[in-house]
């Protein structure tokens, strides 16, 4: 057998380390894996170090958080209205800001009018954010056919191809999930944040060109 | 309903702390993400399917998790390391004393540099026995995705160099010890 058949045959197996670890490598594939185990030194050592890792991992101790965090939790349980104690209370800020509104209506429309404007910009402007799972390209056969499997070199079998599909459909949502935290971090950095600091900042300079002993906190 | 929400916390504390302390460097951090989702069980308490309150506590725990990152990482992250630096030197938990052999502290800290969603699955399947459903239900995928995240989390593990490193050590200990 030539070198490289021999690594491929090497990697397919390393690749099933898993499979055998959790119990799941079955028949004819489990033969073939611990045949070729018991003649590479390499696979043998490979499988001796993940199984080595795996158990460590399942001998990791477990945490537990301290008895005053429960005390602490419990006492939350026990207050009456718990769920609106949390919340900040907003009926002194909507009466305050709803005052300082009214103090200065050419402006408030001036800035409603800005505001509507710019969010128009930005929800046209901004690209659109598609939260329906994406498609993934490859699709899992349970069966390959004659035809195809006749393509597929006979270093590989049905099941190693079926595993690669899997590997695959996985790195892609992957992506997919990545590619969406990171339009939601973007969104909220250059969109959100700016447009709230805009707003904080014209507020601020409103209320010290106006009355001053008014309290005109940002939103 | 005050009662059934103690026996919840009673339940699943181990599993939302543990959770969330191989998530993050800080023991204080992980403890108020545990907290901080607990809070939230006790609001939503009228509302969740309490058949599914482990996968439902694990989703919101993965989320905080996810969120608190975030957050840390748009904030000015030197400074931040050097305060968790100092919060973990200053910490010496229960949990941090078991961490006292050299493998189990390189394995919790490659675990803490997985990414996400292979560090969740892995600490949920691996290190707290999970079963397969619950990880589904909790992380909103199919069993072939989660045992492929699985596999390849393990990979990745294997492939880090300290770990491989603390393993040729003890081989190579065990065979002189022959």
């Amino acid at each position: 057998m030539s070198q490289s058949s021999e690594q491929t045959q090497c990697y397919a197996m390393q690749l099933q380390i898993d499979t055998f670890l959790d119990g799941e490598l079955e028949g004819e594939q489990q033969l073939a894996f611990v045949g070729h185990v018991a003649e590479c030194g390499d696979c043998a050592h490979e499988l001796r170090y993940a199984q080595h890792l795996y158990e460590s991992v399942l001998d990791l101790p477990k945490a537990d958080f301290s008895d005053a965090l429960v005390d602490n939790l419990v006492a939350i349980s026990s207050q009456k209205g718990v769920h609106q104690l949390r919340q900040p209370s907003r009926v002194g800020f909507f009466a305050q800001l709803d005052q300082f509104f009214r103090d200065r209506l050419p402006l408030t429309i001036g800035f409603a009018a800005l505001s509507t404007l710019v969010i128009a910009v930005v929800i046209v402007m901004a690209p659109r954010v598609d939260n329906a799972p994406q498609p993934l390209v490859a699709e899992v056969t349970p069966d390959l056919s004659a035809e195809n499997a006749a393509m597929i070199p006979a270093a590989f079998d049905a099941a190693e191809v079926r595993m690669a599909l899997e590997e695959l459909n996985t790195a892609i949502d992957y992506l997919n999930r990545v590619s969406r935290q990171t339009e939601t971090m973007i969104g909220e950095r250059f969109v959100v944040l700016p447009l709230q600091q805009s707003v904080n900042s014209s507020l601020r300079r409103a209320s010290f060109s106006g009355n001053e002993d008014r309290q005109a906190g940002p939103i | 309903m005050q009662i059934e929400f103690q026996q919840a916390i009673e339940k699943h504390r181990q599993r939302v702390v543990t959770l969330a302390r191989y998530s993050l460097r800080s023991a204080a951090d992980a403890d108020d993400i545990a907290q901080e989702v607990f809070v939230k069980l006790w609001q939503h308490w009228p509302k969740i399917d309490h058949d599914k309150q482990l996968p439902w506590l694990l989703r919101v725990t993965h989320n905080a998790i996810i969120d608190f990152v975030r957050r840390r990482k748009t904030r000015n992250e030197s400074i931040d390391d050097a305060v968790d630096v100092e919060a973990q030197a200053a910490e010496q938990s229960q949990f941090e004393a078991l961490e006292n052999n050299q493998l189990t502290a390189s394995l919790t800290d490659a675990i803490r540099q997985l990414d996400d969603p292979f560090r969740s699955i892995l600490v949920m399947r691996d290190v707290q026995g999970l079963s397969y459903a619950d990880i589904e239900e909790s992380l909103d995928m199919n069993a072939s995705q989660v045992k492929v995240y699985l596999h390849r989390a393990r990979r990745k593990l294997r492939a880090d160099p300290q770990l491989r490193l603390r393993f040729e050590e003890i081989n190579s200990s065990g065979d002189d010890a022959v």
